[in-house]
């Protein structure tokens, strides 16, 4: 591998060659003036050979002055450059769910989305392509400049016009090619973080005493009184009791969400509330949220709902074993509720140290799973309940999570699908071409040398 | 042997051609500009294959210090360019 200096220091010992042939052929006795000219343009060459090689270090400081004066660093380009990539891939994401949701209804609309996907997808690689050109240049733009002058100075001036490319090259992208994100923006004055609006944050489900509840539809709701009826989504909760959010279009930034839990036939309402701010669309933000009706639960195979008239309780579970111990205080009377779908059994049930049975049992049946919810009266005061059960092999819920769309979001997006899609090609596009045009007159230049 | 020296060597042996070729030109120019040959051309290329001869040897003569000139020149415009300056208020 040739170091930088090894480069310059052969690029002057060629230029030196290139001097003494010049000299040879000027003063060799041949009758051809042809020959001397060419003598005549290498010594002349070998003063543009020895400038450019030893006003290296003049060049990089020159290009890091003009970087600092406009104030122009790599820095604003890898985040601009990481913000598209980011809107890229978080629209290639809500088309592709957006395709899924109205596919079926409509055949008109589908085969525009799946041309919008594809033309993101080509967003996409001129921004990963972008970013390559990017990272070698902004690391590796002294090597390029040393192997520039090195070409420029092989003998004979046969690869100079290379030479100079390259060398014109690497200053022109390296001090303009960081000023896009200023380009783009000069020509369409929007900061990419305004584009879309919508967050994909992290939530796990959780009852009252911190267990996991899963297998189930997460309601969303804009506002706190929930009627039933006014969910925006219902998104689907896997078994460790997270929501799948990266299949849902995403929960619009900048509003405040309140939840209820579809499970086992119930929905269970949560006092939990979250605010989804800009930093969310960024960053991964996370949430727990509290279904404040289910008191304990071993999910997905029994859940204890919540006495209303609880003022404290003690938890102690053993999933394992299919054991649970609750101690409850209770102020007035009230039921204890058990639910349990039908691939369990609860065996045996005792308060206070004594074996009883349920005072009564109904069957539910939700999202093709039955089950029998589970009923005790409990008289006020402190009760140690301990329930044993039998966990046999659980079956998926049949659900069916849905978002509700706007039409106008749905317009809205498309149209910034478009913007985004000009920001990251067309623009982008026209700026490498105005600097290439930059680097050929450069080179041009250069490559006239002391000619 | 590593592409410098390999160079620098070449670059002698090139040098040493040079001379010799110098003189070579230099006895041939002569031969031809005294030559009792009563053909004008024939002189005029003596005269210029000696003027170039010498004009090659002047700079072969002088490259070292063409060279040593260009690099004092640049290392004198090489100091590092000054910081750019700051939009700062002073005092508060």
């Amino acid at each position: 591998m040739l170091e930088v200096s090894q480069a310059l220091e052969l690029s002057f010992y060629l230029g030196l060659l290139n001097y003494v042939l010049g000299n040879l052929l000027l003063g060799s006795p041949l009758p051809f003036p042809s020959a001397k000219k060419l003598g005549i343009y290498m010594i002349k060459d070998a003063l543009a050979i020895w400038i450019l090689a030893s006003s290296f270090t003049i060049i990089l400081n020159v290009i890091g002055y003009i970087r600092s004066i406009t104030g122009i660093s790599w820095e604003t380009l890898h985040e601009w450059l990481s913000a598209m990539l980011l809107n890229v891939l978080s629209y290639l994401g809500s088309i592709k769910i957006l395709s899924g949701m109205i596919g079926n209804l409509s055949a008109f609309l589908s085969p525009i989305l799946s041309r919008i996907t594809s033309l993101l997808s080509t967003a996409m690689i001129s921004l990963i392509a972008l970013q390559i050109l990017s990272v070698i240049i902004s690391t590796k733009y002294s090597e390029l400049l040393a192997i520039g002058i090195l070409i420029y100075a092989l003998p004979l001036g046969i690869f100079k016009r290379a030479g100079s490319i390259l060398i014109s090259f690497t200053l022109i992208f390296s001090v303009a090619l960081p000023a896009m994100p200023l380009f783009i923006s000069a020509i369409y004055p929007v900061s990419p973080k305004m584009l879309n609006d919508r967050a994909f944050p992290y939530i796990e489900v959780r009852d009252l005493s911190g267990g996991a509840l899963g297998d189930a539809l997460l309601l969303v709701y804009q506002s706190s009184n929930m009627i039933a009826g006014s969910e925006i989504a219902a998104i689907l909760v896997n078994d460790r009791g997270e929501t799948i959010m990266n299949e849902t279009p995403g929960l619009p930034i900048g509003g405040i969400y309140y939840f209820s839990l579809e499970m086992f036939g119930w929905r269970l309402y949560s006092a939990s509330s979250i605010f989804l701010g800009n930093e969310c669309m960024f960053k991964n933000c996370s949430y727990v949220i509290t279904i404040d009706g289910v008191l304990a639960s071993d999910s997905p195979y029994i859940f204890i709902h919540t006495p209303p008239a609880l003022t404290y309780y003690i938890i102690y579970k053993d999933p394992e074993r299919g054991y649970m111990k609750l101690v409850l205080h209770l102020a007035s009377t009230s039921f204890l509720i058990a639910t349990v779908p039908y691939y369990t059994v609860v065996t045996a049930i005792s308060i206070d140290g004594n074996q009883t049975i349920w005072d009564d049992r109904r069957p539910w049946s939700w999202a093709g799973i039955d089950g029998y919810n589970y009923y005790k009266l409990l008289d006020p005061g402190v009760h140690t309940i301990e329930i044993h059960y039998m966990k046999g092999i659980p079956s998926k819920p049949l659900l069916n999570p849905f978002y509700r769309v706007d039409r106008n979001e749905i317009k809205e997006m498309l149209s910034n699908v478009i913007i985004l899609i000009f920001l990251t090609t067309v623009f982008p596009a026209v700026y490498i071409t105005l600097l290439t045009m930059a680097t050929y007159t450069l080179a041009r230049l250069l490559e006239r040398g002391a000619r | 042997m590593d592409l410098v020296t390999f160079v620098r060597q070449l670059t002698v042996q090139v040098m040493i051609i040079a001379w010799a070729i110098f003189i070579l030109t230099w006895i041939v120019g002569w031969a031809l500009r005294g030559a009792p040959i009563p053909i004008t051309r024939l002189k005029k290329t003596g005269h210029s294959l000696v003027e170039d001869a010498v004009w090659a040897a002047f700079w072969l003569a002088m490259g070292g210090t063409i060279f040593s000139l260009i690099t004092y020149i640049v290392s004198q415009i090489g100091v590092p360019a000054p910081p750019p300056p700051i939009n700062a208020t002073i005092g508060g």
